[in-house]
């Protein structure tokens, strides 16, 4: 586990082995977080883009 | 340099965003041993009249971005260049627009609800005099359910036509459906990985949403896979190429109808409520390609 804070509301989040630009919610505020870099488990996170037009399955 | 044929094969998975799917696309090749490279769709460039790329090599490509149109193009790009793609360019672009797959489905005799298109505000209001209120409107490019909304009178329909008006080219074509009278509050979503059906879910709208999408808070059970279910999917499925698919059913009194074929199926509620081990299944799928 590695733990970062949420950009929006500052609260503590533990991730398990994040990814770059893997989308986690931030348990306490919901925000939809990115992750934007990961260097010697210090992660940053950033809050992701918001839905485009196109997006879609 | 891509690999000889009995070497271990590269799969490279394109995503501007790595969701629980993706993140479970690159646990499901770790665990199998296979070399699977992410690559972030979004700082890619190609180099369309040559092959000055930035794109990591690989010996099959696995499209998961979730904006269409970029997903499209980069996969049109690398299939010219002579790599495969899964799901392939004419597989996606067919499955990408509304339209174009509803003409897939009639052309392979699939039942589908009864479809109209126009390209004008009065146009489309007389589609609805022959089509009948309630009706539906979509965009034919998008997901999720977003901006499909219910037509129940002139009045209501020429107010969400006008909407329609100030959205942009794409938004003005528009796709009338018929409101399927449906046998309950759900429909159904099935997997097919290559000429299998792996799975499937019921989708049940949630409280006070007439959508079935779970990202509009629906939720899911599991579905058996009858051989009805089955059937349709397949042929759904083969009216648009090879490939893997999430298929939309309807249940009407009637029989069954297909709503929609997706291209690049999301199944992150889907695997851990059937068991089923969708990414998985589509690594090995992939490998199956190049093999």
């Amino acid at each position: 586990m590695v733990k970062c804070k949420c950009p929006e509301c500052g609260a503590e989040l533990d991730l398990e082995d994040p990814v770059i630009r893997e989308i986690v919610e931030c348990p306490d505020c919901g925000s939809e977080l990115e992750v934007v870099s990961i260097e010697n488990d210090k992660v940053e996170l950033k809050v992701a883009e918001l839905e485009g037009e196109d997006w879609g399955e | 340099m891509r690999t000889g044929a009995n070497e271990l094969k590269t799969i490279g998975m394109i995503s501007d965003r790595v969701r629980w799917d993706e993140k479970a696309l690159i646990q499901a090749a770790k665990k199998k041993g296979v070399k699977l490279v992410v690559i972030d769709g979004k700082s890619i460039f190609l180099e369309a009249t040559g092959d000055f790329d930035n794109i990591p090599e690989a010996d099959i490509y696995l499209q998961r971005m979730v904006s269409t149109f970029k997903g499209l193009y980069v996969t049109k790009i690398l299939e010219s260049k002579g790599y495969p793609v899964v799901n392939s360019y004419a597989v996606s672009s067919v499955c990408a627009d509304k339209l174009l797959t509803t003409l897939a489905l009639r052309k392979a005799g699939i039942p589908c609800p009864r479809t109209f298109v126009a390209f004008d505000i009065a146009a489309a209001l007389n589609t609805l005099d022959e089509l009948r209120y309630p009706a539906v409107i979509k965009p034919v490019f998008g997901s999720w359910g977003r901006l499909v909304a219910p037509l129940k009178d002139p009045q209501s329909a020429k107010a969400i036509l006008e909407s329609r008006e100030s959205m942009g080219a794409l938004y003005q074509i528009y796709y009338i459906q018929e409101l399927v009278e449906k046998v309950s509050n759900r429909d159904i979503r099935s997997f097919i990985i290559g000429d299998k059906v792996v799975t499937a879910i019921y989708r049940i709208a949630g409280q006070g949403e007439w959508r079935t999408n779970t990202a509009l808070g629906g939720r899911a059970e599991v579905c058996p896979v009858t051989p009805e279910i089955e059937e349709i999917s397949l042929k759904a499925a083969k009216a648009i190429g090879e490939g893997v698919f999430g298929v939309d059913i309807l249940e009407t009194e009637k029989g069954m109808l297909v709503n929609e074929v997706n291209h690049t199926m999301e199944y992150h509620t889907t695997v851990p409520l059937t068991g089923v081990d969708i990414p998985s299944m589509i690594i090995d799928y992939c490998l199956e390609i190049v093999k």
